[in-house]
């Protein structure tokens, strides 16, 4: 069954400046014919010539418990595309399908948006910005799950107390229990990973995107996370978009392979077949600096 | 090291004592105050001219003032006014302040467009220049001063509010929270809020400092709480004209000025540890 589904999707960021947001994006663009307004009509035009396509026509489609890894050049236009996965951001053209249902369709409502959403999760970067510095592990490890608690349907986590579901999250993950009540800043950047995967993968979602999860940590950590994922996705079933330009966690975690140059995809191949001789050049070119 | 060590225990029991202290003198103001009425054997507006400008004696503890009236009775009552009045003005601008402060951080759009063009506005003149300003037009009395520090004060928190949103609402937690379908208001509450709540709580005990003595200058010249009632600054002015025979007369209500908004001053010292999660778990560890 197929998780996620992209066709032809389009995205182009004007040279004029927008916030980064869905409500800004749309807003920008109608604000653009507005502003130059009868001073301008060649601006207008001119501006269109100058935009930056980050997007050009993807297409793919990701089953359900399997690890679809991404991999490009800084700039290519991955994580781009996973905002607009997530919703951050808004495609110019195209169809995003979730989990049988059109993302960020005409007719849809608020309500059903955020249903929506409950079957998509992110782990970043950087997990030092990902958690709230205010905030215990506890709180924000059961962000999701307040958000969502009367729409879940859980398998493997037993929510009915919340004491006892945060600590099998924090099982889940291997970190001590101990942890919940501390905050951010006392934790070592790989516990803070873990503790964004303990939330991404708290309310078992569908699909999570990882985007560049291991970008951050020492070597150690980032072999111990990916081991951890790998785990995570045998047990729970998951599916995961493993966003990366390290060849080498991608290689380890995927069962496919998509590489990305200038927004286009230029290759896709199972991973045993990533070294093989007939390869796209730009993917050869990745594979002999790896 | 050993010395060191000392000395850091002894500052760490200062710091946990501090507070305790603080609380305790603020509460003995705030109860003396406000319990007043119950306990208290003059009639605080009660003039009887035949005893005016007593001493210190067993009836009069502080003396009377130039009507004839206890002074110690006055100065308990004004404290209720000057204090209730200052918090009851702090209060309302924060409840404006914050979530409009919140708001436009977080929404950005044209509730941010509008506010700012407010708050340029109010920027552009001294607070106390409007307030004179305000309660001149709306005409003398309490309700209007309060109203009139309220319309002064709230955007000064708004701001706040507003410049620390937005440097978090860009953060990747916030994403997260949005992608996970949280409602604004949710995200404003549990994830903003906290980051707000130690610089305001900070930022209005100083004010209250700033606004009590707001409310006795205003008075003093005033505009503020009318006669008969007693307000720390209306009893220094009525004081004024008796300065040379009876000093004290002013020296009373002054130095119960000084004496709250200092304690206010140190409230806002000891908020902003307490609020500060990094400093609060430094402080507890004594260096081995």
């Amino acid at each position: 069954m197929s998780v996620l589904q992209v066709e032809h999707l389009y995205k182009t960021y004007h040279s004029y400046p927008s916030h980064i947001g869905w409500r800004n994006e749309r807003k920008a663009k109608s604000v653009e014919g507005a502003r130059f307004g009868w001073l301008g009509r060649w601006f207008k035009q001119s501006s269109e010539q100058t935009g930056v396509t980050a997007l050009d026509d993807i297409s793919f489609q990701l089953q359900q418990g399997e690890c679809l890894g991404l991999v490009g050049e800084s700039g290519s236009g991955k994580s781009t595309l996973a905002r607009c996965l997530l919703g951050i951001e808004s495609a110019d053209r195209g169809r995003i399908v979730l989990a049988g249902e059109e993302l960020g369709g005409q007719s849809q409502s608020e309500h059903q948006l955020r249903q929506q959403r409950r079957h998509i999760q992110i782990v970043f970067q950087n997990p030092t910005a990902a958690l709230n510095p205010k905030l215990t592990i506890r709180q924000s490890l059961l962000d999701p799950y307040r958000e969502y608690r009367h729409q879940l349907d859980l398998n493997y986590f037993r929510a009915d107390r919340e004491d006892r579901f945060a600590r099998q999250l924090m099982e889940a993950v291997e970190l001590p229990t101990a942890l919940l009540d501390r905050y951010p800043h006392q934790l070592s950047g790989g516990q803070r990973q873990r503790v964004t995967i303990a939330r991404a993968i708290s309310i078992e979602p569908k699909l999570v995107v990882l985007d560049e999860p291991t970008a951050s940590l020492d070597v150690i950590s980032q072999a111990a996370i990916l081991q951890l994922l790998a785990q995570l996705k045998q047990e729970l079933g998951l599916s995961y978009l493993f966003i990366s330009h390290d060849l080498a966690a991608v290689c380890q975690l995927s069962d496919r392979i998509m590489v990305m140059k200038e927004g286009q995809i230029v290759d896709r191949c199972l991973r045993h077949e990533l070294f093989e001789q007939e390869r796209h050049a730009y993917t050869q070119e990745l594979v002999s600096i790896f | 090291m050993d010395i060191v060590k000392k000395h850091h225990r002894v500052a760490l029991s200062m710091r946990r004592l501090q507070p305790i202290v603080l609380v305790a003198m603020l509460s003995v103001v705030l109860c003396a105050c406000g319990y007043a009425f119950f306990y208290l054997k003059h009639d605080p507006l009660l003039t009887d001219l035949g005893q005016r400008l007593q001493g210190m004696s067993p009836q009069h503890p502080l003396g009377t003032d130039h009507l004839g009236r206890d002074t110690f009775t006055r100065l308990l009552l004004g404290g209720q006014q000057t204090l209730g009045y200052s918090l009851l003005a702090l209060g309302t601008a924060l409840l404006l302040g914050i979530p409009f402060g919140l708001l436009a951080g977080y929404r950005r759009g044209w509730v941010d467009r509008i506010f700012v063009r407010i708050s340029n506005g109010f920027l552009a003149f001294p607070d106390t220049i409007v307030a004179i300003v305000l309660s001149g037009l709306l005409g003398a009395g309490i309700g209007n001063l309060v109203m009139a520090i309220v319309i002064v004060k709230w955007v000064n928190y708004a701001r706040l509010v507003r410049s620390i949103v937005l440097g978090e609402a860009e953060k990747d937690y916030i994403r997260i929270a949005r992608t996970n379908g949280l409602p604004s208001g949710t995200i404003m509450r549990r994830h903003l809020l906290p980051h707000v709540i130690g610089h305001v709580l900070v930022m209005a005990s100083l004010d209250l400092g700033k606004i009590i003595l707001l409310i006795s200058s205003f008075s003093y010249i005033g505009l503020g709480t009318q006669p008969p009632l007693p307000e720390w600054g209306a009893m220094l002015n009525d004081a004024r004209p008796y300065f040379q025979s009876r000093p004290e007369l002013m020296l009373f209500p002054g130095i119960a000025i000084v004496i709250t908004v200092l304690l206010a001053n140190m409230l806002g010292d000891m908020l902003r540890d307490r609020f500060d999660v990094k400093k609060d778990d430094w402080s507890r560890e004594v260096p081995s």
